[in-house]
């Protein structure tokens, strides 16, 4: 048995050995046990599940939070030459899915989000082929998501029941102790083997640099990325930002090659940015949280923080894609006085109001009272402008008191006010909540001791030893640091010979060189 | 250039249409309404150039155009094209004039002309330089089962069909002016190279983003031209476009319906077989009549009822429904108003306005 996983590792894969812990995640999971895997960033979670999926007899159902994410692994796979991966989602035709449903049992590996799972014909659909195992990748999202916004994550376990009990693996890079627990119980899989690895990661320095203000944060990022040109994320809270700081560097640094990657969009344009990122065409991207998750990019050597997170475990997440190839990496996070705001900001955006609470209520009031049902989603964002977040979790808690049912709006104002003050409730425990995840983080960043140790101080007892530099309080500066740089790929300016290469016209150059002299 | 077509365009409905009506054109939305539009105000060709305009964009560019005092907000969302904008647009003559966008005839077939061509490029470079993994520049399968069967028909001779398509693009390029030609080059994906993103050429170029949108639009609507005139039969571009071509552009309801005409139907079977509104019905008979002028209309309006309503229409200078009904009296219905001017278009070839 241990012969043939190397085996199959070696073949499918090439790879010769397995890392820590994939082996014995794989090998519970092959024996039919419910595993709840926690292994840093980058450590292979995926091949968890990719391999059994080409051992296993019936299919692997894989339930992931991010649609670019789930079709990022689906085209990666299917360019390896795996082909019978399939990622549900809202982007297919209604032909491509009509003959995807028609044929799913001739997948190994399916793709799908929490909300996908909630759609009775893809159930029913599911129930009818043979589902071996079922995955929740980035587990945490259940408690972190699941009790407010995506509900559907804490109705996972009642899919678990449907599909007649696959083997359930879960998977994280970050969860404390708190949110390991969390997961083994909204997944009602109690008898879970624990696989807990260290979430640290050796080769990535954590550094933060304080500064007055935003002005402040670029010129320190200017001259970083003057020193240091090598492949960088850049993250940001807004997509304003990720823009013009994109036109900063681009007017300070122009030999550098700066991009930007946000939500706002459309997908063609984004495919692009993350390839020519992977490809080394591109050395910096400005982001928002939307490019990231699952980016399995070798050699960022730099990511950044341009304002806070809201919380450790999207930081982790975050970092997580600098030094895969396990090389001295740097975090750096670029930390103001008043930068609190942002994000406190960011967690009231996504909770309602009390006052929008009072607009919300008078709405379907007036609806319930004129007898009309509830307009669709789209609808009723763009009459009560509000966001697509706070309607979810207002809709998700109306429809589980009853107020309404299947678009009717049952109103009845003595039931729905007390219905109001508990929802009340649950958004003050969930604000204060996020409110105190917050406050460690701030807590972490403001503290003297080591960064390592205190970051991950939150989730396990100790750390490993770093490869190189540890952090800022302890061995970092940019001045000892010397990170390889990628040579630049020479691009012609004139179309006519651009085009001739592009097209594999030219005759090969043996005099081209990198161009960049800085 | 995106204001400047915007201007046009509602200089051209002159208050007779909201301002939606453009934005509706503009996306390409196949109603009988908008397709209507497009013919009777000679907005033909600006039709569905700008496919993934969103209401945001359309509307700040109407804020834009108000600013600078080349609009003015009308009655119940309109806007009237005030001296300064008309000078404008003057000055402008050559863009908004001699427009070589072709949107209704080619708006539909560009987009897919377009990823065959950035998924062919990609493919063969990257097949020729003997890397068989890569992720495709576009998801859309039927695009990509078209290339795969390109591929595997001629998998023997890829680095031919690569330098013809090398020639015949090459040629094509040397028509455009330099930057279009630029934006082209910079927006095709190869060996280890993938093409530039439409907020990137923004940049580059230093256009604003709903620009480059429109610029890549037109090079494409002039490479079907080239297509058209330039190439030879024997060529690989006609190829890409080949099964794509159809002979009138109709809202698919309104196919049916043509069908069904044709087969010799009346408007009321039609009405009680597709269970339509004979509203629905008359619409898409205005419509067919627009692009089809061998459509028999006498059943519907006579010789003579159109020639009174030409007249007037000639007369008041309008071609508002509603006051060349009530100058006539009320003699004849909407349809009849409607029909008569779709039929103005096509028969007598002659101006409207
Ligand atoms: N046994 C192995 N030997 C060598 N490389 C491996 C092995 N397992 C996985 N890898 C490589 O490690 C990289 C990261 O894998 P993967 O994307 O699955 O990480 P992850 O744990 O899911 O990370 P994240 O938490 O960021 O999602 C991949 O490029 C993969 O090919
Ligand atoms: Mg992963
Ligand atoms: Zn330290």
């Amino acid at each position: 048995m241990t012969r043939d996983l190397e085996y199959a590792l070696q073949q499918y894969y090439g790879h010769a050995a397995f890392r820590e812990g994939q082996k014995e995640i794989i090998e519970d999971v092959l024996a039919g046990k419910d595993v709840l895997g926690i292994l840093p960033t980058g450590s292979g979670k995926s091949l968890c599940y990719q391999l059994p999926a080409r051992m296993v007899d019936g299919a692997v159902l894989v339930v992931s939070p991010l649609i670019s994410l789930m079709i990022d692994q689906e085209k990666q796979l299917v360019a390896t030459g795996f082909k019978q991966v399939i990622a549900i989602t809202s982007f297919l035709s209604k032909s491509t899915k009509e003959r995807v449903m028609h044929q799913l049992e001739q997948y190994k590996l399916i793709y799908v989000s929490p909300e996908m799972l909630q759609t009775k014909q893809l159930i029913d659909k599911l129930r009818s082929i043979p589902i071996s195992v079922f995955v929740v990748d980035e587990a945490h999202c259940i408690s972190q998501w699941g009790h407010e916004f995506r509900p559907d994550y804490l109705k996972l376990h009642q899919v678990v029941e449907t599909l007649n009990y696959p083997t359930v693996l879960a998977l994280s890079a970050t969860a404390t102790p708190d949110v390991q627990q969390d997961i083994i119980e909204q997944l009602k899989c109690e008898r879970m083997v624990r696989h807990v690895y260290p979430m640290d990661r050796e080769n990535i320095a954590l550094s933060i640099e304080k500064v007055k203000n935003n002005q402040e944060k670029l010129h320190f990022l200017i001259d970083t990325l003057n020193k240091f040109p090598g492949p960088t994320m850049i993250y940001f809270s807004s997509r304003m930002w990720a823009e013009k700081v994109t036109d900063e560097l681009c007017k300070h640094l122009p030999n550098l090659r700066t991009a930007y990657y946000h939500g706002g969009m459309e997908q063609a344009d984004r495919l692009l940015i993350q390839q020519q990122f992977m490809n080394n065409q591109l050395d910096v991207v400005c982001c928002t949280s939307a490019f990231g998750m699952g980016i399995n990019k070798k050699n960022i050597r730099l990511v950044v923080h341009f304002h806070l997170p809201t919380q450790i475990e999207s930081y982790i997440q975050e970092i997580g894609r600098a030094g895969r190839d396990g090389k001295q990496s740097v975090s750096l996070l670029l930390f103001a006085p008043h930068d609190v705001s942002i994000p406190k900001r960011l967690i009231e955006s996504e909770l309602p109001s009390p006052m929008m609470i009072n607009i919300v209520l008078q709405f379907l009031k007036e609806r319930a009272n004129t007898n009309q049902m509830l307009p669709d989603d789209k609808e009723v964002l763009e009459i009560l402008q509000i966001n697509e977040i706070q309607w979810r979790f207002l809709s998700y808690h109306f429809e589980k008191h009853g107020m309404i049912i299947e678009s009717r709006i049952l109103y009845n104002e003595n039931i729905w006010m007390n219905r109001i003050t508990s929802i009340q409730k649950v958004i003050k425990v969930r604000s204060e909540y996020k409110e105190q995840k917050l406050q460690e983080l701030l807590q972490w960043a403001e503290g003297s001791a080591c960064r390592r140790t205190s970051l991950f101080s939150f989730f396990q007892q100790t750390v490993k030893k770093p490869t190189g530099f540890c952090c800022d309080v302890c061995d970092f500066t940019f001045k000892t640091w010397e990170p390889s740089v990628v040579e630049q790929q020479h691009t012609k300016s004139d179309w006519r010979s651009a085009f001739k290469d592009l097209m594999l016209q030219g005759e090969i150059h043996v005099n081209e060189k990198p161009s960049r002299n800085s | 250039m995106f204001e400047l077509l915007v201007l046009q365009c509602l200089n051209k409905i002159n208050q007779e249409r909201t301002v939606y009506n453009i934005f509706h054109l503009l996306k390409g939305k196949r109603s009988s309404q908008t397709l209507q539009d497009a013919h009777i105000y000679k907005l033909k060709n600006y039709f569905g150039i700008y496919k993934n305009i969103n209401k945001k964009t359309f509307h700040s560019c109407i804020d834009r155009l108000t600013k600078h005092g080349y609009l003015e907000n009308g009655s119940s969302s309109t806007c009237v094209v005030t001296d300064k904008g008309k000078r404008k647009l003057e000055q402008n003559r050559d863009l908004v004039q001699r427009t070589p966008f072709r949107g209704m005839e080619y708006s539909n077939v560009a987009q897919i002309l377009l990823e065959r061509l950035l998924l062919f490029i990609q493919t063969t470079t990257n097949i020729v330089s003997g890397n068989h993994i890569f992720i495709p520049i576009t998801d859309k399968s039927e695009v990509l089962r078209w290339v795969k069967r390109i591929y595997r028909k001629n998998k023997e001779m890829l680095p031919e069909l690569l330098e013809k398509l090398y020639s015949e693009l090459m040629l094509f390029c040397e028509s455009l002016p330099d930057q279009e030609a630029c934006i082209f080059v910079d927006q095709l994906t190869g060996y280890r190279k993938y093409g530039l993103s439409k907020e990137q050429l923004a940049m580059k170029y230093n256009l604003p983003l709903e620009d480059v949108e429109l610029k890549r639009a037109l090079i494409i609507h002039k490479l079907i031209n080239h297509i058209n005139r330039v190439c030879q039969t024997t060529d690989l571009l006609p190829f890409f476009i080949k099964d794509l071509q159809q002979p009138f552009f109709l809202t698919t309801s309104a196919q049916k319906t043509y069908t069904l005409l044709q087969k010799g139907f009346t408007i009321e079977q039609i009405t009680t077989l597709r269970r339509l509104k004979e509203s629905t019905v008359f619409d898409h008979i205005v419509e067919i009549a627009l692009v089809d002028p061998t459509l028999p209309i006498d059943p519907y309006v006579s010789k003579e009822a159109i020639d009174n309503i030409l007249e007037i229409t000639d007369q008041l200078h309008t071609i508002k429904l509603k006051e060349i009904r009530q100058a006539l009296e009320n003699q004849y219905s909407y349809f009849q108003i409607r029909l008569a001017l779709a039929i103005a278009k096509n028969h007598r070839r002659r101006d409207v306005l």
